[in-house]
């Protein structure tokens, strides 16, 4: 059980998970904006969808206690906006964590023919955050308790646990979607990027030579299958940690050029800042704070 | 065990995270079979109350080797007919296919298919709405279009990137009927 106690609950620096909040919740933000110019019709009485709110009860729908109204979203996505930006500053943090979760969770029993994977990635990764210690430092919880005395100069250490649970969460994401991608002939013989790349609805910039030829798209798509592969499984291993993670970032990069799915690859890309152990998180942290002091020294 | 231990918040902490990772492992991993179902039974109800549900499909088994698109035919109360194409990513702009990507995947990925039957009605409605906005006719009855192209296999013939087959060549069936009443508009 020893590994056990070690993986949750040794104390571990604090300023990683911080880091990962403040650009998650960036991306929080972003999504619901793109959803505020559509609200009437994701989740309007006269949309493109009729919901006549939930059959059973359930503790993560507001629309288990309001009725499914233009008016009630409105003010949901409003509060779902307004959770993002206390989350992105670090005020309250877990409270705006949970109700960013609660209102984003009753969205997505509104609407669910309008979601993909980074819309699920969000709304768990909310849950997980509200356990978390991500407001102990860059936020304004830490500024206030600093204040009033009741913080010391330096973050504390803290139990890991919610961390851990989000890179579980991670890595069960990648491991289960490459599983998944095992059962297809496609992924098997190496044409799966011929089909990704000839699907009009999500092109984007032209990627010349690459996905014309088979052999190049035989390497893409095993590639791919790898990486997702590893994201799942090598990470785990010190040594490969650090590869496994800039492999990663290169391939939603790679897809975010060249497949337009609007969010996603940027959501995967800050995951994976919760993926690193939190003492290289919070290198990675002080790393970024010197580079903008220095470019503002400059 | 002794009081100690129960006192200690780690114990609780630790078996609600091994709780929710067997939840999660077990309700959501990809590969259905007869034991999976029958270990589900005591966390399914815990993923459906706090909405922990996942699927990461994500171009899994199979990426979608399909191109398609919707298009409503709309009658109006005078005789005429008019065609409402439901937003369509490959007629739009890099930036606004950004803004817009949701609408495919309402109407690409689910409205098109017959797992998602129930939601007919009401896309037929919204259909009628905009083009009621956009003729100012009153709209009777609101048909259903898929058209689609199949991607064949590379093997047998590989076409290059960017290929086009133009809207009349494309196969398509009218999947849907439906009645507007004055109360759907």
């Amino acid at each position: 059980m020893n590994w056990f106690r070690t993986f949750f609950f040794r104390k571990e620096p604090v300023e990683g998970i911080a880091l990962f909040r403040i650009v998650f919740s960036i991306l929080l933000i972003l999504n619901a904006l793109l959803l505020l110019p559509d609200l009437s019709n994701f989740f309007g009485e006269r949309g493109v969808v009729e919901y006549w709110g939930p059959g059973k009860f359930q503790a993560s729908n507001l629309y288990s206690f309001f009725k499914p109204t233009l008016a009630n979203s409105t003010w949901i996505l409003t509060l779902h906006l307004f959770s993002g930006v206390l989350l992105m500053l670090g005020l309250f943090t877990r409270t705006s964590a949970w109700v960013g979760f609660l209102t984003l969770s009753s969205l997505h029993h509104y609407n669910v023919l309008i979601l993909n994977s980074g819309d699920t990635v969000l709304r768990l990764v909310l849950f997980y955050l509200g356990f978390s210690q991500a407001g102990k430092a860059y936020s304004l919880d830490r500024f206030l308790a600093l204040r009033r005395g009741k913080a010391s100069i330096l973050p504390r250490l803290e139990m890991p646990w919610a961390q851990r649970l989000i890179q579980l969460q991670i890595a069960f994401l990648y491991f289960s979607t490459s599983f998944y991608k095992f059962d297809g002939k496609a992924w098997a013989y190496g044409e799966a990027t011929y089909y990704t790349s000839r699907l009009w609805d999500f092109e984007r910039f032209p990627v010349p030579y690459v996905f014309d030829h088979l052999w190049s798209i035989r390497a893409t798509t095993w590639s791919s299958l790898i990486i997702e592969f590893s994201l799942g499984t090598l990470i785990w291993v010190k040594a490969f940690r650090i590869p496994v993670i800039v492999s990663g970032v290169l391939l939603h990069l790679g897809i975010e050029y060249s497949m337009n799915i609007p969010l996603f690859e940027w959501i995967m890309i800050a995951l994976l800042i919760a993926m690193l152990e939190p003492r290289q998180g919070r290198a990675l942290a002080q790393w970024l704070l010197g580079l903008a002091s220095r470019r503002k020294r400059a | 065990m002794n009081w100690k231990t129960l006192r200690d918040r780690r114990f609780w902490i630790g078996i609600f995270c091994v709780f929710h990772c067997l939840a999660v492992f077990i309700c959501e991993f990809p590969r259905i079979s007869p034991v999976r179902e029958v270990l589900a039974v005591p966390f399914r109800e815990y993923i459906r109350f706090f909405n922990l549900g996942q699927n990461w499909s994500m171009f899994a088994p199979e990426p979608s080797s399909i191109n398609a698109f919707l298009r409503a035919e709309v009658r109006f109360k005078d005789g005429s007919v008019d065609y409402h194409d439901f937003p369509r990513m490959s007629k739009m702009s890099v930036s606004e296919r950004f803004f817009k990507e949701r609408y495919r995947k309402w109407a690409v990925d689910n409205v098109r298919t017959d797992d998602h039957r129930v939601y007919w009605p009401a896309a037929a409605r919204y259909a009628a709405r905009r083009a009621q906005e956009k003729t100012g006719k009153v709209p009777i009855e609101v048909s259903l279009w898929r058209h689609w192209t199949i991607i064949k296999d590379p093997m047998k013939e590989f076409v290059p990137t960017g290929y086009r087959i133009p809207d009349e060549k494309l196969e398509k069936f009218k999947f849907h009927i439906q009645v507007i009443r004055e109360e759907d508009l």
